[in-house]
């Protein structure tokens, strides 16, 4: 145990006086977070020279915060997801597994984009299991405003991220909508989720 | 965007000058926000178009250390960003902020 203590304690020091002497080693370090194509990794490279000495170990532990987050946090769930980040257009953003031309979700996607929120499409997303992210910015003919919805769907659990102008407008779909009573439900559950987040 | 007292005084500096060109580091010791919170909602601002950012160039003269990435507030910005500050002069939240001098409507 005095061992252990005496480890961390060193490891500790380690990290103050590295922070201390070598910032800008910690920050080449903690840059790596961050894909090699983010300009963040060369801006704050160049930031450290502005900042006054005494302040870079406080500055250089907080990118570590901010790499962890910001920079290794989606890499990984990148990494898990590897085709997330692909570009659909029609509405669908990006799609994981990616799909395919005549899928039957883009086509029910494509045949009825106004009824999103339609059991239809819903359904569709559900039976195929995959973690979509619609984006749709256009006028239903409901005359519903124009806004992206962002809906994810992600194996057998269901999230639901939106701003709050988007969460009215998916009410507002919801309203005018001819649902089952259960997926009614299922939507105001995830928009009260998401309110909670 | 969230309204947060970071986004206040951020934008609060950069409609002060909104003609001028504001690096990170100096954004944010004006502004008062630390770095962790500055970049992140930097970037979101980037994404929304509210600024437009640069690469520092040396020109002629070697600047002698690396060049810094600089942020511009674009129309839009000046625009998004002054109907935020006008918002939180009615809300509640930032009546104890230093808003008083707040630049509104962002007029150049």
């Amino acid at each position: 145990m005095i061992e252990l203590l005496q480890v961390s304690a060193s490891s500790g020091l380690l990290l103050v006086l590295a922070l201390g002497f070598a910032p800008r080693l910690v920050l080449r370090f903690v840059l790596l977070g961050f894909k090699p194509e983010d300009p963040r990794r060369r801006e704050l490279s160049a930031e450290l020279a502005a900042i006054p000495r005494r302040d870079r170990p406080f500055w250089v532990a907080e990118q570590l915060e901010v790499a962890l987050i910001e920079g290794l946090l989606p890499r990984l769930v990148e990494h898990v997801l590897p085709h997330r980040a692909e570009v659909w257009s029609f509405g669908v953003t990006s799609a994981w597994p990616p799909i395919k031309p005549g899928d039957p979700m883009l086509l029910a996607m494509r045949g009825a984009p106004a009824q999103l929120a339609s059991g239809r499409v819903a359904r569709a997303i559900r039976r195929c299991r995959r973690l979509v992210l619609v984006d749709l910015g256009y006028q239903g003919p409901s005359r519903w405003p124009l806004a992206g919805v962002r809906v994810v769907w992600l194996t057998g659990h269901r999230h639901i991220v939106m701003t709050s102008t988007e969460m009215v407008v998916l009410a507002q779909m919801l309203r005018a909508g001819s649902h089952a009573a259960q997926q009614k439900q299922e939507f105001h559950a995830c928009i009260e989720l998401s309110n909670r987040i | 965007m969230r309204m947060t007292h970071a986004l206040i005084s951020i934008a609060t500096v950069l409609l002060t000058d909104p003609d001028a060109r504001h690096f990170g580091y100096d954004l944010g010791r004006r502004a008062g926000v630390r770095s962790g919170v500055l970049y992140p909602l930097l970037a979101r601002m980037l994404a929304e178009g509210w600024l437009k950012d640069e690469w520092e160039s040396a020109g002629d003269e070697p600047l002698g250390r690396p060049n810094r990435r600089y942020y511009e507030v674009t129309e839009a910005g000046i625009e998004q960003l002054g109907a935020l500050l006008q918002r939180a002069q009615t809300d509640a939240r930032f009546r104890q902020s230093p808003l008083a001098t707040l630049p509104l409507g962002g007029a150049r």
